[in-house]
């Protein structure tokens, strides 16, 4: 049995981005190369990364929205990373996500080791604030913003970007 | 006199509970904080990501830390070099706070009188916060006692000792977000709440609300402006849901008094910042504050001081490297010089700038580099001895450290 939770497991880590539910399990950690991957395996179309905690409120108070936008738009690709620093709990992620409506997005959890490097990584100017998203488009340009997502605009954006990417 | 009363002040922090009375610090057996080269899950100093300095008004140096799960105090004669023995305080039914803004923090009075306050979280992130008390020099500490009793949730707790040795303690409050949510009302962020003891190194008294509706996210700063006077500055939550910073003067100990916007940010946004202000007030009674803006019409860390007592503040003044992450500010007043800290990070290390002004504020030295670090590093603060000011500065690959900062000419 435990073997084959393991081999479960294993299938479920070496999944694609874009595969079946995986947030009921451990988050990938993100690393220093996560973000670049993220890009390779999304060039050719728009992407949005999500950085969200359990630790924030405003983001908690939005993450039902996010499910909401990511049922209505099933050919979007967004991804979920955590956020949260020192004492995170990552056991209570996949739950948050999966009771948001998020079970199916891939998710990641913030690395052990050096934030403002691994945030540097993701851009200069993101100062840790919470929620944090970032718009990928097809050809890698990339725009961000601080605060709640207004989905509305965001649709827009997901459909021009993805007219373009055709 | 303001002096020893700003020596006092508290930066109160994160949390663990207990049950125990008193715990032994008896010998002085010296003890290195060196970080250890591999994974450390220990109490010692050398595993904390945290750590909270003060002077006592002998000069002795203090410092509470968090690691292992525990929060422990322990005091140099030495400036840093070497500590005695640690005394670790109870463990808390619930995890130690380790959000970012969140620390163990500690104040040191006279005749031998220790403060520390942190904070526990449960599974729903809500905040238990305690106090911790040595009447004997740091020797023992009684058992924890929680800074409230009636409330759902308390954060950010920051305690100062006044002139006569009562403890203030300041806090973000959740227990009226508590009651609108049974009314079925909306209740934005939370509250500012504070308590004072009943007497020195006694009890604190039933908590008061300063303040509906102010930031729950981020660390509060207090100074006194006299005695019986504390000053809170924190993140209020202005109308139209703005989030800029605020103070509070207490007009007496029961009565605090008109908010005061520190700057006109504009920061309309419904993000958690995790990065809250710092205050000083000189012995001329100048306020002085630093922040992390997030609005939409200042972004960065910016510096201001007021000569009113709060009721209006300089013209904001940006301080770093807008594209080298800059944050963390933090302000020290004392022996006539006013002192600014900030960490920055360009990619590879982490600095810590300090800038000072001789004139209340008005104009500042260019910045200079005092220390840096390849890795995880904690908050620079700023604390000063009876000698002169120091940056406490906590990191992953050298530990704790304290750093004399020479005012600049």
């Amino acid at each position: 049995m435990r073997l084959a939770s393991i081999i479960v497991a294993s299938i479920i880590a070496v999944l694609p981005l874009t595969g079946p539910a995986v947030s009921e399990e451990s988050p990938r950690p993100f690393e220093a190369t996560t973000l670049n991957e993220m890009h390779d395996a999304h060039k050719g179309g728009p992407l949005i990364i999500h950085f969200w905690g359990l630790t924030c409120s405003n983001c908690m108070a939005e993450l039902s929205d996010w499910g909401a936008f990511s049922r209505a738009h099933p050919n979007a690709t967004v991804v979920l990373v955590n956020w949260d620093q020192r004492g995170a709990r990552h056991e209570q992620i996949g739950p948050a996500l999966q009771k948001a409506g998020l079970g199916s997005a891939p998710s990641y959890a913030l690395g052990k080791g050096f934030e403002e490097k691994l945030r540097f990584a993701v851009s200069p100017d993101w100062m840790g604030e919470l929620p944090y998203t970032r718009l990928i488009a097809a050809d890698g340009t990339a725009t961000a913003f601080s605060g709640a997502a207004d989905f509305a605009e965001l649709g827009t954006w997901l459909t021009k970007k993805s007219q373009a990417s055709r | 006199m303001r002096k020893k009363l700003q020596a006092a002040t508290l930066f109160f922090a994160s949390c663990v509970l207990g049950t125990g009375s008193a715990f032994p610090h008896d010998d002085m057996k010296q003890m290195h904080h060196s970080p250890p080269a591999t994974a450390c899950n220990t109490t010692a100093l050398a595993c904390a990501s945290v750590a909270t300095g003060a002077f006592a008004p002998d000069g002795k140096l203090w410092v509470t830390w968090s690691a292992g799960g525990r929060v422990s105090v322990a005091s140099s004669t030495d400036l840093g070099k070497t500590f005695a023995e640690p005394v670790t305080l109870p463990k808390t039914e619930l995890q130690l706070d380790e959000g970012p803004d969140a620390r163990p923090k500690i104040a040191v009075g006279q005749d031998g009188q220790v403060v520390v306050t942190f904070a526990s979280r449960d599974e729903k992130y809500n905040g238990h916060a305690f106090i911790a008390r040595s009447i004997d020099g740091g020797k023992t500490f009684g058992a924890l006692q929680p800074i409230t009793s009636d409330s759902p949730s308390q954060r950010f707790e920051t305690a100062a000792l006044d002139q006569d040795g009562r403890a203030f303690v300041a806090w973000i409050d959740k227990r009226n977000v508590a009651k609108a949510k049974k009314d079925g009302k909306h209740y934005a962020g939370a509250a500012l709440a504070y308590a004072w003891d009943d007497k020195p190194g006694g009890m604190l008294q039933p908590a008061t609300i300063a303040r509906d509706n102010t930031c729950e996210c981020c660390r509060i700063g207090v100074a006194f402006a006299g005695p019986g006077r504390p000053v809170v500055i924190f993140r209020n939550i202005f109308e139209g849901g703005i989030r800029d910073h605020a103070t509070i003067t207490f007009a007496d100990e029961k009565t605090p008094g008109p908010l005061y916007r520190v700057s006109d940010d504009d920061a309309k946004i419904d993000a958690c910042p995790h990065q809250g202000p710092s205050l000083a007030i000189g012995p001329d009674s100048v306020y002085h504050a630093t922040w992390f803006a997030l609005g939409r019409k200042l972004k960065g860390l910016y510096y201001a001081h007021s000569e009113d007592g709060g009721k209006t503040f300089s013209t904001p003044m940006r301080l770093g490297d807008p594209n080298a992450q800059t944050s963390r500010p933090y302000v020290l007043a004392a022996h006539g010089v006013v002192y600014l800290a900030y960490k920055s990070f360009d990619g590879a290390m982490t600095t810590v700038d300090v800038m000072t002004s001789r004139d209340s504020g008005k104009t500042w030295s260019t910045p200079r580099s005092v220390a840096m670090t390849h890795d995880t590093s904690d908050h620079p603060l700023l604390i000063t001895s009876p000698a002169g000011a120091y940056l406490s500065w906590q990191t992953l690959q050298e530990g704790y450290r304290l750093i004399p900062l020479e005012p600049q000419s």
